[in-house]
Parts: structure tokens; sequence; C-alpha cells
């Protein structure tokens, strides 16, 4: 019966100006957006006054749309679920893994649209994306990855190894 | 060569560059990133390296940001490190100095702090605002120090024959060596605990902030205070004289506390007044809590009148808090939750009451009310509800709610073991074990400081060999001694080996928490310590674990075990106490 009309549709419009058409089902992954729906109406918006997004460019927002398509009908989080102080894994499911496999930037980028459209799940998994590339790493494999270069003497350097030491695994 | 950089050092030129990048946006006022991103590339094309320098240095000396491609905000740092191990931290902290500015910055730590060390924080807000990193850095060598203690030993099936009847691996605390205070091992005469529920388990040990009492009969005990050097014999004579059996059932900082079962007694022994107090409770005595100067217990209550309505018939137990200098008075239960109502009136529901204390407030305690069950029609999943209910000065202030799902039919019987015991030194407390059959073992947890809960998963234990017929090794046996501390998992248990050998005794050591994680650290090293049997008993009750920060306790009936943490050990893990076994012996008493 509700099948059978088509999906109310919400636009959104980045910072270079790309509107960008989805599915509210879709849009209201985003608590923001959820919330704007709510507060100023589904007729409020069209494609000529879409949604502005303006911490975010279009190449990052589709990206993120296309997350919130694939999860469209996952289960809300429920507010319990951060109860577990020692619940959290990095374990990334498949489909997350290889949509996470972009370069550095628009894995920060992403990370940052996503705290900013609260899209607590999609955040969740750019922060363990960004916590595997520093899991079980040296220090110097961590300068490689996220290209830093070492601005400690080696005397420093010594120091806060030795100041760590007992942290090390033996 | 050394000239200053044009650019940099001409205000004028600079701000111009800044005005001109600022002019970079779309007729309706927003920023045109493509050309902004344009203008920055070309800009640093034409910087020299020593300009390029101080642009990097200027760029990483901004107190936020993760790496220097995109800055992240501090709050997402923190979010990352939740993810990350204590030892992944310490590692960032030697990538740069941007990196270690930002790692060890009071609110990039604390947001990190609060998620592995919930309330430590709140520790020690009231005394001063603390220094985030060195609190961290404390509580992470604390943590690893309890976890390294898993590190050393074999396996059960490779210990040696000579090690298990190897003296120094069987201190003997309790034979003095001027023969004054020998004793019969076991000791004989130490009355059964008849209606203690708590206390079903023969000789458990009785820790608390580096004092451990062990019970000579059914008048006297003997209190060690390990960090004093100095043993005590506590005998009430007003119990010789009555002729009642009394039996330790609890430690403190201050007091010990002890039960008769037949006259429904309690004695409470002062330890630094040294005095004794009698109490008559109004029914047997179910199980008891104390902290400091506070004792709270229940009792089976035989009246149903004067019951809160939702509590049903099988619910018969009534709380009591008694504080020394004050009178003994029951505790108002909180109405529970009226959808709770239906789950207290149905026969199939464990339910439970604890007392939990605050770590520093003697005014303030908790009631904490358990209840696990099969499972409701409309959920149809076997379920753990905990209530915790606050109390100031005996007044109810406030109650928190939680409720655990178990994945499982709801058929099965859902085990609940209560504990209310703290298990960190910043207000985490472990209130109940739950499970299934079917399923692994669930401890739900609680924080007094911040008044959270949380549920985690207890490990397996490591040896399926040290369970005995019949005996699932995924699930705790009822009377297995088990204890919490800093995240470890630590489990007593004394069982016979699949291939019928003698009997012996084990210690497993495990981080909790980790899902379906095995107390096993996948390193081919096992975490289970095998101790002699020469006094051996064919039950399984016998020890408990105790201990804190700085001491681990494990009694059995030939005496106790210390593990040392404290500092100044160099942390390599297992020992028996430092303090050597005959120094042990050795110690003074004072009668």
């Amino acid at each position: 019966m509700a099948d059978a009309k088509p999906a109310p549709k919400i636009w959104v419009q980045s910072n270079d100006s790309a509107i960008i058409e989805l599915d509210r089902q879709v849009a209201e992954r985003s608590v923001l957006i959820k919330n704007l729906i709510e507060d100023i109406g589904d007729e409020g918006i069209t494609a000529q006054n879409p949604i502005p997004i303006p911490n975010v460019n279009e190449a990052v927002l589709r990206k993120v749309v296309e997350w919130c398509e694939h999860h469209r009908n996952d289960p809300p989080q429920t507010q319990d679920d951060d109860n577990d102080a020692r619940k959290k894994t990095t374990e990334i499911e498949e489909w997350d893994q290889k949509f996470m496999q972009v370069d550095q930037e628009m894995l920060f980028e992403i990370i940052l649209a996503s705290n900013y459209l609260d899209i607590k799940p999609l955040l969740d998994v750019g922060c363990k994306t960004v916590a595997n590339m520093i899991k079980g790493k040296s220090p110097e494999e961590i300068r490689k990855t996220f290209n830093i270069t070492n601005d400690f003497t080696p005397e420093e350097e010594e120091q806060i190894r030795r100041e760590n030491e007992w942290a090390e695994d033996r | 060569m050394n000239s200053p950089p044009m650019s940099v050092s001409d205000a004028s030129s600079a701000s111009s560059v800044a005005d001109e990048f600022l002019q970079l946006t779309y007729p309706s006022g927003e920023p045109d990133m493509p050309r902004r991103k344009a203008a920055l590339v070309n800009l640093v094309d034409a910087l020299g390296p020593w300009e390029l320098m101080y642009l990097r240095d200027l760029v990483e000396a901004r107190p936020h940001g993760l790496a220097g491609l995109v800055q992240l905000p501090q709050e997402l740092v923190s979010e990352i490190a939740t993810y990350l191990g204590f030892r992944d931290i310490f590692t960032c902290v030697r990538v740069s100095k941007h990196w270690r500015a930002v790692w060890t910055s009071d609110y990039v730590v604390s947001g990190y702090v609060r998620y592995f060390f919930p309330g430590l924080i709140e520790t020690f807000a009231p005394i001063q605002p603390p220094n985030c990193w060195n609190l961290f850095r404390k509580a992470a060598r604390r943590y690893i120090r309890h976890q390294r203690g898993k590190y050393v030993t074999t396996l059960a099936q490779e210990c040696d024959a000579t090690r298990l009847d190897s003296p120094e691996l069987l201190p003997d605390p309790i034979s003095h060596p001027n023969g004054v205070l020998r004793l019969p091992h076991p000791p004989q005469h130490i009355p059964q605990a008849r209606s203690f529920v708590l206390n079903s388990r023969l000789f458990p040990v009785h820790y608390s902030h580096g004092k451990v009492a062990r019970q000579l009969d059914g008048c006297c005990v003997i209190l060690d205070d390990l960090v004093k050097r100095e043993r005590r014999l506590v005998s009430s004579p007003e119990a010789r004289l009555r002729g009642w059996e009394l039996v330790l059932v609890a430690i403190t900082d201050k007091l010990l506390v002890f039960g008769d079962a037949r006259n429904n007694v309690l004695v409470i022994y002062h330890i630094e007044y040294r005095e004794f107090r009698k109490l008559s409770i109004p029914s047997n005595l179910m199980y008891l809590y104390a902290s400091e100067t506070t004792v709270g217990f229940t009792v089976f209550q035989l009246d149903d009148d004067t019951l809160p309505e939702p509590l049903p018939r099988e619910f018969r137990r009534r709380p009591y808090l008694w504080r020394w200098g004050e009178n003994l008075l029951p505790v108002d239960l909180p109405r529970t939750d009226p959808s709770a109502a239906r789950l207290t009136s149905d026969p199939k529901c464990a339910h439970d009451i604890g007392f939990v204390f605050h770590p520093w407030n003697p005014d303030v305690f908790f009631l904490v009310y358990m209840c696990a069950g099969p499972g409701l029609p409309e959920e149809s999943r076997a379920f753990l509800q905990i209530s915790v209910s606050e109390y100031h000065d005996r007044t109810l202030v406030r109650s928190y709610h939680t409720r655990h799902f178990f994945d499982g039919t709801q058929d099965e019987l859902v085990r609940l073991k209560p504990l209310c015991r703290a298990m960190d030194s910043h207000g985490g407390v472990a209130l109940c074990l739950a499970w299934l059959e079917t399923t692994s073992v669930v401890m739900a947890r609680f924080n007094v400081l911040t008044r959270r809960f949380a549920f985690c998963t207890v490990p397996e234990h490591p040896d399926s060999s040290l369970t005995g017929p019949g005996h699932n090794r995924r699930r705790l046996e009822w009377d297995e001694s088990v204890f919490f501390w800093n995240n470890v998992f630590y489990s007593y248990r004394q069982a016979s080996r699949a291939d019928n050998a003698a009997p012996y005794r084990a210690v497993a050591f495990a981080p909790i928490g980790e899902n379906k994680r095995r107390a096993d650290d996948g390193r081919g090293r096992s975490r289970l310590e095998i101790f002699g049997e020469r006094w051996q008993r064919r039950t399984l009750e016998g020890g408990g674990l105790d201990g804190d920060d700085n001491l681990l306790v494990l009694g059995t009936e030939i005496g106790y075990y210390v593990w040392n943490f404290q500092d100044g050990t160099d942390g390599s893990g297992i020992g028996w106490l430092t303090p050597a076994a005959n120094e042990l012996a050795d110690m003074p008493v004072v009668m």
C-alpha cells in the first residue's frame, strides 16, 4: 500500500553548490538532517530550496550519501550501546572496509562530515579505520603512514621512550 | 642565506595575501574550495625551504588536529583513542612534538580516560584539577602490571612434579616459628556457616586495605597487617563465654564482622579501637556487605505485611544498615519499576539485593536490586535487570535502571550470582554475574562516581581439563572463586584433571570485557598457576580471591598466597609475596 507511493525525496546542497537528491529515509541517517526536517517540515525542502551543508564538498557528500544508501535499513543505534565500557572492537564489516579504502584526505573529510552531520555509525567506522592505521605500529611506522616528520632530537626521543618503557610489550 | 623571508616578516604583504585568499568565494559568499586549494598549492610552491619549515611549525603548533593532512577536532582524537590499546597511545606520544601535544592534552586525555577508567577523574577532581596525562599513565601502568600477573606460568600438563611440593610455593603464615600459634591444617573447629549464603565456602580469604584475616576457631581470628607487618589475635571473650559459634563474614579497613547463625547475632570488632559490639539481627542473615565502619546486610523476611506491594511472597529479604555508633535500621526499599512488578512475581525469576558503598563518602550508599529471568512474552529473550538506588544519609535520592538481554532461547534458566564489590580504586563496582547454560558469562558493572552501567563478558576458563566431570568450561562453577580488579579477571579453582590424577589448584588471569575472548593470550602461554595439594580436600569449597591495586590474596585451607603489584616492584608479573614466606611467618604477634 505504502510501497506504491514513491519514497519522499530530500535535496541537499554541498558547499561547492552541487545539489544531491536522496530518499528521505536515507537522509535521516544523519541526525542533523533528521532534526532539520522535523523542524521545517519536508514541504519546505525542494530541489530549488535544498538543505545547505556548508562544511562538506560534493565529492565527500556523495561518498557519505553512498554510505547512507547502503545502510538505509540498519536498525537505529540505541543509546545503551555506548554503555558497554569495554565492548569496543576495531572490527569493521566488509562493505565498510571497502568503502573506507580512500586516500587519507578523503578519510579525514568523511570523518569530519559524519561528525558534522551527526551520523554516529559512520563516524565510528571512520575512527576505527584511523585506529587500525595506528594499532600495533612503531612510532616510525606511524610517521610513514601519516607522512609526519620526526621533530624530536635523539635525546628527547630517548627520554620519552624511557618514560614509557614499562608499557612496552615483553 | 640567513636573511629572513620577506613574505612572512612583512606584515602588510602577509595580510594582503590573506585578504586575497579570503576573497576566493562563490557569489553567494561561501568559500570557493577548489580555487582556495589551488591558491594554497601555488603559495606552497612559491615558498623556499626555510619558509616551508616555518609554515609547518606554524601549522603544527596549533593545539588541535591529528595528522598534517586535515585537522581533526580534539574530541575525535579521543574517540579514536578509545579504539586503541594503551601501548598504542604511548606510541602515538612518541611520533612528533605535535602529536605529543595532542595526545597528552588534558582535553583529549580526559576524553579517553573517561572511557578506559570511568570514575578516575571524578576521584581526583574534588581534591584538585587533575593532570590527566599523569593520571592516565599511572592507571595504565597499574592495569598493565595486573595484567602481567598472567604471563608467567606453565600449562597444567607441563607442571613439573618438583614444583608441586616446593616449600617456597607453600608459605604457611599461620605457623609461627616460636610455636605459639601453630595450627592444625586445616584448622579443626570452624563452625559451618549454616545459613550464611555468602559465606558458604569453608576457608574464604578476608582481605581489605593490606589486612588479611583468617579464622582459627569459633571465636578467634588472626589479623595480619601486611603493610605494618603486624599480626594480631582477635578473640571475643563474650563469644567464648556464651559459646557462640562465630564465623568471620567480612573485613573492612576498620572492622571485622562476625556472625552467629544459630542465635542471629552479629559481633563487630573495631580494628583501631580494639572494641567489640554485639548486634542482634531480626532474622537469618543472607548477604552481608561492609565498607569502612558501615555494614549493610539482608535477612530473610518472614512477615509479609511490611513488604512493598511489588515484592512477591517468594522474595522475602529485607535490607538493613548499621554504622559504628548508630542503631540498626531497616533500609526503605525503593518502589520498583511498575513493569518490574510482574517480574518479581514470576517464580522463574531469580532476585537479589546487595549493597554498594561510596569510596569516600560514608553517608552515601547504594542498594542494588538484581533480577534475572527467562524472558518476557513480548521480548522472548532471557534478561537481567538491575536497579541501583542511591541513598544519602539513609534517604532515597534517586534510582538508576538498566537491562541486559541474552542471546538464547527464553526457556533457559538464567543464573545470577551477586557480587556487589569494588573492582577498581575509582568507583567501579562489579554488581553481579549472570549466564545461561549456553551463553558466556556476563558481568554487570556500575560506577558509583559516574553513575553509569556497563556490561562485559567474563572470559572462558582457559583450561577445560580443570573442570570436573559434567562441567562446562564456558560456565562458571557456582562456587568457583572469582575476583575482578582493574579489568582483569581472576578465578581460582580446585579440581581434578581430566585423567583423574590428583586434584590440584589453579588461578587463571585474563583481561575481561572483550567479546568471546578466551583466557588465553594467544602466545601459547596460559595463565594457570599450579599449587601443591598437601592438604587437599575433595571439595571445591576452599579458597577465595580478594585484593586491590597493590596486592592480590588467595586464601586456602593451608594459608594464603599473596601477589604483589605495588609500586617499586618491577611489574615483572607474578611472584609470591615479596616478603618471603618465612618473613611473613615471622610477623610479631600483638595481643
